[in-house]
């Protein structure tokens, strides 16, 4: 049993095709005892927009590199939509929210042209990560350049506020062993069909222990849309760096479920072991790109 | 209309379940927040106001032949109009002899303030050590805090109404607009400043901070809500609630 809630949060402004770290002050333990974080929030409000759409999610275009003391969460800058399954397609997926002058009228319906899109994602770390007196959650943010004018919305003419919460518990433990959560993405050019070894590589010298793969859906003209993509005849097929095939060629919705977009994969990948997921090529007509998210953890040494 | 327009007070064998009248809206997290918010249109002009939700019990409460639960609803004024609810216990029956011999009883206490009515003007409210405290003479097991925000519009032809399905994510946009500093008894900090907005001290989508703990008898936390004032013609109030949920061993 824990000693208490405790919740950490800040917030940073992010322009398009920026860069931001979130206030490393806001986000360190300063306090006398250690925690335990149980997850990671994020949540992406753009700025005012002139249209709404329900089909909006900004989780693709803002990418984390998560550090939490001497410990790397993430294999360099992991888009957020990928740090967890989807747990509310309505809420992450486009909600848009009055913002700045203007009126809720009748039913709240409303009645001028000011808008924001909120997109919402959790990281639920696989077991609480035990973080020391005076360590900080690092978080730097990364935003594509490629979110286009989508159904009216130029989101490239807007900033995005981002706000992270870290929610965590006192402790008072000196555990000799820390469980720290990983992350890794495969983020291909629209032109590559197979992942590197690079990207879902165990790199550490100790064995992790992988929990699920996330797969999200790209539109060409931003990261926005999961419907309209042909995800449905879009094959996918893994392997493992021995040639152990994880997963046979199959349609995309076969290995990432449509609800979650997640495998629940549970196996330990050895030390140098790595996956590699290799893309069907898209029809003529269709645009599209994947992102493909690992998350995991390892037990390091406390000390 | 939302879960904030009626309060429940639960018993069981004369053993409190609420502390006080609680909000439905604050009694577990959000499952799926378009199903607390919800507008039916029935034919063409007259609109019914909706709201579902479910508490899901992570330790059963186990009724023996003849036990039931004391359920008192409240019909909290929000709204002008009479309000129909339809509650539905589901469990299961069990074989006397494989009841556990320890056995627990929810355990629920909210702190629901004056709402926000004027949105123009900065404004505070806070908690008293009765609100969301361990009332009782035994330690209780919290497993989650539950923050919410509920919203009523008054420009529905004289008549308060909730937001109809679209707007329930303008709630994401009150969450910057109020802050909260959530403390316990003993001044711990549960919120890392006076101002943390309410959306990032309970996250969207579950708004439930979901850390086991023991709360021990007597013991509370202390809320303080901020609104910051805005320029901004809002039709409406904001109705805050936080509740804190869990069990205790049953006597």
């Amino acid at each position: 049993m824990s000693g208490g809630p405790i919740v950490l949060a800040a917030s940073a402004a992010l322009t398009p095709a920026g860069n931001v770290a979130i206030n490393n002050a806001d986000l360190k333990v300063d306090t006398s005892r250690a925690i335990r974080i149980r997850e990671l929030n994020f949540t992406i409000q753009s700025g005012p927009v002139g249209a709404k759409s329900a089909h909006v999610d900004l989780g693709g275009s803002v990418f984390a590199n998560v550090k939490i003391g001497k410990f790397d969460l993430t294999n360099g800058f992991v888009p957020v939509w990928c740090l967890g399954p989807r747990y509310s397609s309505m809420l992450e997926g486009g909600s848009a929210g009055f913002i700045g002058a203007g009126n809720i009228g009748v039913s709240g319906a409303i009645t001028t042209a000011q808008y924001a899109y909120y997109s919402h994602m959790r990281w639920i770390f696989p077991k609480p990560m035990h973080t020391g007196v005076g360590s900080a959650i690092r978080i730097l943010l990364q935003r594509t350049a490629d979110m286009d004018t989508v159904y009216g919305v130029n989101f490239n003419a807007q900033n995005y506020t981002v706000t992270t919460s870290a929610v965590a518990e006192y402790t008072d433990e000196s555990p000799d062993t820390i469980v720290a959560p990983y992350a890794m993405a495969f983020v291909p050019s629209l032109t590559q069909l197979q992942s590197q070894e690079k990207d879902f590589e165990n790199t550490f010298k100790i064995p992790l222990q992988i929990v699920r793969f996330v797969g999200r859906m790209v539109a060409s003209n931003g990261v926005v849309d999961e419907w309209i993509t042909p995800s449905q005849r879009w094959t996918v097929a893994a392997r493992d760096n021995d040639g152990r095939i994880i997963s046979p060629v199959t349609e995309w919705e076969n290995l990432f479920s449509p609800d979650q977009k997640s495998w629940v994969f549970n196996r330990e990948l050895k030390v140098g072991g790595s996956y590699i997921f290799t893309l069907g090529a898209l029809p003529a007509n269709a645009t599209g790109r994947a992102h493909i998210g690992v998350l995991g953890y390892r037990t390091e040494r406390a000390h | 209309m939302n879960g904030f327009t009626v309060g429940v007070d639960i018993g069981y064998r004369g053993q409190k379940i609420t502390q006080s009248p609680v909000p439905l809206q604050v009694l577990g997290p959000t499952i799926e927040p378009y199903a607390e918010s919800g507008n039916a249109l029935v034919g063409t002009t007259t609109a019914i106001e909706f709201s579902a939700g479910a508490v899901k019990l992570e330790r059963p409460v186990y009724l023996f032949p003849g036990e039931k639960l004391d359920i008192l609803l409240t019909h909290r004024n929000a709204i002008p109009s009479p309000i129909s609810v339809a509650v539905t216990v589901s469990g299961r029956l069990i074989n006397q002899k494989d009841m556990p011999a320890k056995r627990y009883l929810p355990y629920f206490a909210a702190w629901t303030p004056p709402a926000f009515a004027t949105l123009s003007a900065a404004a505070s409210q806070v908690s008293s050590e009765k609100d969301l405290a361990n009332g009782l003479s035994v330690p209780i097991e919290i497993r989650r805090i539950v923050g919410k925000l509920g919203y009523i519009t008054t420009a529905s032809g004289g008549q308060s109404f909730f937001p109809e399905i679209t707007d329930v994510a303008c709630m994401d946009w009150y969450d910057s607009l109020v802050t909260v500093d959530l403390r316990s008894y003993d001044g711990t900090r549960v919120t890392p400043s006076t101002s943390t907005p309410f959306g990032a001290a309970f996250p969207a989508p579950r708004r439930s901070l979901e850390v086991p703990h023991i709360l021990r008898p007597g013991a509370f936390y202390r809320a303080q809500l901020n609104l910051a004032a805005t320029v901004d013609a809002v039709a409406g109030v904001i109705q805050p609630a936080i509740a804190i949920c869990g069990y205790r061993r049953a006597s």
